[in-house]
């Protein structure tokens, strides 16, 4: 896992916050939805009650390609521009699932990227004393129990462990002999616990409800490196140390509904809540004073969110689906909190999709969203980031491989 | 089945390039000049309109001057090219001193590491001087660029040398009293010509003015007990009113600064009054032995010992410190059994007569920019130095780097403690803009003010 850890880097600023909803290919090309469905083996993740109501065994690797570009202009009246050079995002989910024929009980493990950020400013814009570059990463390694309770009920619970690492550059605002700037990078590996529970209820052939509840993750960093560059003369005032964090990654509750119209024609809607208020601040402690401080501390107050989502799938053959849908994000983000590590804005994503079955085994999903986050003008007085205009596009195409057995 | 994967691979392929090459784009306003025109502008000034700063006139510091930044920002609404009267790389340029025929000139101020007997720490420190003859000084001070010059900006002009005929003239720099200015000799078009004569002599479109600072700084960085007086409220305010007067007979526009309060510089405020530490019971006993038991001290934190005015006495915590004290203070016990001499000291009174006198001169400038407007409107623009200085001094944020009026570490100013640093010519240059958009419908961008340097270390 460390391996592929290394290899693939989650997120770009492309969800509320610096959350990935990216969980399954399927699920993307349908605007995100899935929790009152039982499709597939994302179940793990979008509802782990309705894994035992998944027909067969399987697994399923998938991937996306973040493609992130966020333009930022000045605070008039000044007019200094930048666009993020944001590395490409991969965000991965990778979810097995077995039971035993007729048994009502079905174990499953999920291994996916839920929270993520990768935003690359540069050592040159206006605001690289607030970032120059930040990565987050969470990797989730859920094992998964659901049970089905008669024919129209299953519950499901998995226990969470979180791995990631935050890395987070910037300028600092003293000069050497040549006018070159100090830098100030911290890098740490990071590790929390959770739970992602769900129930599943299908009253009929033609509709189904799931509630999920993901609880929160507090990602902790300890003895992560901090590493100055700066003039000599000043290298006591910034020692390299080592600091603490705290990240907490917020828990959601999703409410989701299926309705299956006809045999061919699948509709989903979900309504997530994203309790974002518990992330209030960023704060860093480190173990010598740097720049004669002992900790940083800025304030977040993210708020809490609703994310709206209604998704499609038409079964037009046996093999082929073909999949739409869209969703609308509410921006965590308060007035005045705006940062260049998530310039987040009120987002409308919409996505297509396609599935096609090679053989009764193996399936090809691959999905692509679009989306587009309102241009948002920020004071950024509260929360130590940089005041002007951001806008945010983002393209995601996705595919993933399954196989059933 | 093969080729359906093919073909599809390509089109996602295809869509991908296209797709990141789709930018998000952000309108950013249309630069224009609004109702004023710049395309000559000149500027009138002191030694902060030069670009002196670290004690010195030097090329670097003078391309960074606040009139070079607004004109370098003019220029994006149909600003001319920008004259200055640039030194030689080589020559660095304090104020004067003069020793019989010769000239001594101090290079600039540079942080570096001192040892002395506190250990070794950084400290602005002379980079060297260079002594010259009359002669030579007239040659190696010369402009290297032709003029005629834009930035009219002479170190240590006071209001009423603005409209002063022979403030230019070589033979006055040697007269006693001094009644020429050789940073003014150095570009003046001929020895009787005034500063304004000049500036008007280019028929300016656009003129910036910062004048009254040096009426009364001398006085101060005297401590108030040299042979510099603050300038009469009504001799400065007849400087500003010839000059008002000239630019309307010209319908020139412009844009005029009023004065700070000096006090809150880092020279007037960089030594605490309370800096008299003594570590034990056994040396305040033994101080208050030596002022014959007139006044007492503790452990810790006492103020320094002065003499104001014949008396010797501990400093109030409202009154000031000169930055040149700071060495001996260090070093020499200036302050516990040598009390501060006077001239590096501003009592309670010489303080209230600077302020009285920066509030004066400002009441003069508000109340002829008002006028002038009366007159015809959109005459003058008007910057509040005065009120700006105060905001900084409180400590401001800009793009997360703090700044304040601290020495060094406060960013605005340079290593002297009264001029500005790079970035602080880009903040006072901004201010200037914004007062200029605000008056003439303009929309001149700010400069990114990041881009210039603070104090450099070592």
């Amino acid at each position: 896992m460390a391996v592929l850890g290394s290899v693939l880097l989650s997120g770009a600023a492309q969800a509320g916050g610096f959350q990935v909803n990216l969980q399954g290919q399927k699920q993307i090309g349908m605007g995100h939805t899935g929790t009152g469905l039982a499709l597939d083996e994302a179940s793990v993740f979008f509802n782990p009650g309705a894994m035992s109501h998944l027909r067969e065994n399987g697994f399923q690797i998938g991937v996306s390609g973040i493609i992130s570009k966020i333009a930022y202009l000045e605070k008039a009246p000044g007019n200094a521009t930048a666009e993020s050079d944001n590395p490409l995002g991969t965000p991965f989910a990778g979810y097995g699932v077995y039971g035993k024929d007729e048994s009502p009980l079905k174990f499953g493990l999920g291994v996916y990227t839920p929270f993520g950020s990768s935003v690359k400013w540069g050592n040159q814009w206006i605001g690289r004393f607030g970032l120059n570059e930040l990565t987050l990463q969470a990797i989730f390694i859920q094992p998964t129990v659901s049970y089905k309770i008669g024919d129209k009920v299953g519950i499901g619970a998995g226990f969470v462990y979180s791995t990631g690492m935050v890395n987070l550059k910037r300028n600092l605002p003293v000069q050497n002999g040549q006018g070159e700037e100090g830098s100030i990078e911290l890098d740490g590996r990071a590790s929390g616990f959770g739970f992602n529970a769900g129930i599943f209820f299908q009253p009929t052939e033609k509709l189904s409800v799931g509630v999920t509840y993901r609880s929160k993750v507090e990602m902790e960093v300890e003895g992560g490196d901090v590493t100055n560059k700066v003039a000599p003369s000043l290298a006591n005032r910034f020692p390299n140390t080592e600091f603490d964090a705290t990240l907490p990654l917020p828990s959601n509750i999703t409410l989701g509904l299926g309705f299956k119209p006809t045999e061919k024609l699948t509709l989903a809607a979900d309504v997530q809540r994203v309790n974002w208020s518990a992330y209030e601040k960023l704060r860093f402690d480190f173990k010598e004073a740097v720049g004669g401080n002992n900790f940083t501390e800025s304030a977040r107050n993210y708020e809490d969110v609703y994310i709206y989502r209604l998704g499609a799938q038409y079964q037009v053959t046996d093999a082929f689906a073909l999949r739409a849908g869209g969703y609308y994000d509410n921006t965590p983000v308060q007035a005045g909190y705006l940062t260049p590590e998530t310039p987040d804005a009120n987002a409308i994503g919409i996505s297509g999709g396609l599935g096609y079955k090679f053989s009764d085994k193996f399936q090809v999903d691959a999905s692509f969203l679009y989306i587009t986050k309102e241009e948002r003008f920020d004071e950024a007085d509260k929360s130590g980031g940089i005041a002007g205009t951001y806008k945010t596009n983002v393209y995601i195409p996705g595919l993933a491989l399954s196989y059933k057995f | 089945m093969n080729k359906f994967l093919y073909k599809s691979g390509l089109a996602a392929l295809a869509l991908a390039a296209f797709l990141s090459s789709c930018k998000p784009e952000i309108d950013a306003p249309k630069a224009s000049a609004g109702e004023a025109n710049f395309e000559r502008y000149v500027s009138l000034g002191n030694s902060l309109t030069a670009g002196f700063a670290d004690g010195a006139l030097y090329r670097g510091g003078q391309e960074v001057s606040y009139p070079n930044i607004l004109a370098q920002q003019f220029k994006l609404v149909g600003g001319g090219e920008f004259r200055q009267p640039l030194l030689a790389e080589a020559v660095e340029a304090s104020s004067p001193k003069i020793n019989g025929s010769n000239i001594i000139l101090d290079h600039r101020l540079k942080l570096a590491s001192v040892t002395d007997c506190m250990g070794t720490s950084l400290s602005p420190v002379v980079s060297g001087s260079t002594t010259y003859t009359a002669q030579e000084l007239f040659v190696k001070f010369a402009p290297t660029n032709q003029g005629p010059y834009n930035n009219l900006g002479v170190p240590g002009a006071k209001s009423f040398h603005l409209i002063a005929p022979n403030y230019g003239d070589p033979m006055g720099i040697f007269a006693n009293p001094r009644t020429a200015n050789p940073f003014f000799v150095r570009f003046a078009a001929s020895p009787s010509v005034t500063i304004l004569e000049q500036a008007m002599a280019q028929n300016p479109t656009f003129l910036s003015l910062w004048i009254g600072n040096n009426d009364v700084l001398g006085y101060a960085t005297q401590g108030g007990d040299g042979d510099e007086i603050i300038t009469p409220k009504a001799n400065f305010e007849f400087a500003i009113n010839q000059i008002i007067n000239a630019m309307a007979l010209k319908n020139v526009k412009g844009v005029i600064a009023n004065i700070p309060d000096l006090t809150k510089a880092p020279f007037f405020t960089t030594v605490p009054y309370n800096g008299l530490v003594l570590k034990r019971q056994g040396q305040a006993d033994s101080l208050k032995a030596a002022y014959r038991g007139a006044v007492n001290f503790k452990v810790g934190q006492n103020p320094f010992m002065v003499v104001e005015d014949g008396t010797v006495r501990p400093i109030t915590s409202e009154e000031l410190i000169l930055l040149p004290a700071s060495s001996a203070i260090k070093c020499q016990g200036l302050g516990s059994r040598t009390p501060i001499p006077d001239n590096l000291v501003l009592s309670k009174p010489e303080i209230d007569a600077i302020r009285n006198a920066v509030a004066d001169y400002n009441e003069a400038l508000k109340r002829l920019v008002d006028n002038a407007n009366a007159a015809k409107p959109n005459s003058l623009a008007f910057v509040d130095a005065y009120s700006i200085l105060n905001e900084i001094a409180g400590g401001i944020s800009r793009n997360q780097v703090t700044y304040n009026t601290a020495l060094v570490t406060g960013n605005i100013f340079s290593l002297d403690g009264l001029h500005f640093s790079p970035r602080g010519n880009a903040i006072v240059a901004n201010e200037f803009i914004k007062a200029i958009n605000e008056k003439y419908k303009s929309s001149i961008p700010t400069v990114n003010e990041t881009n210039y340097n603070t104090v450099l270390f070592p």
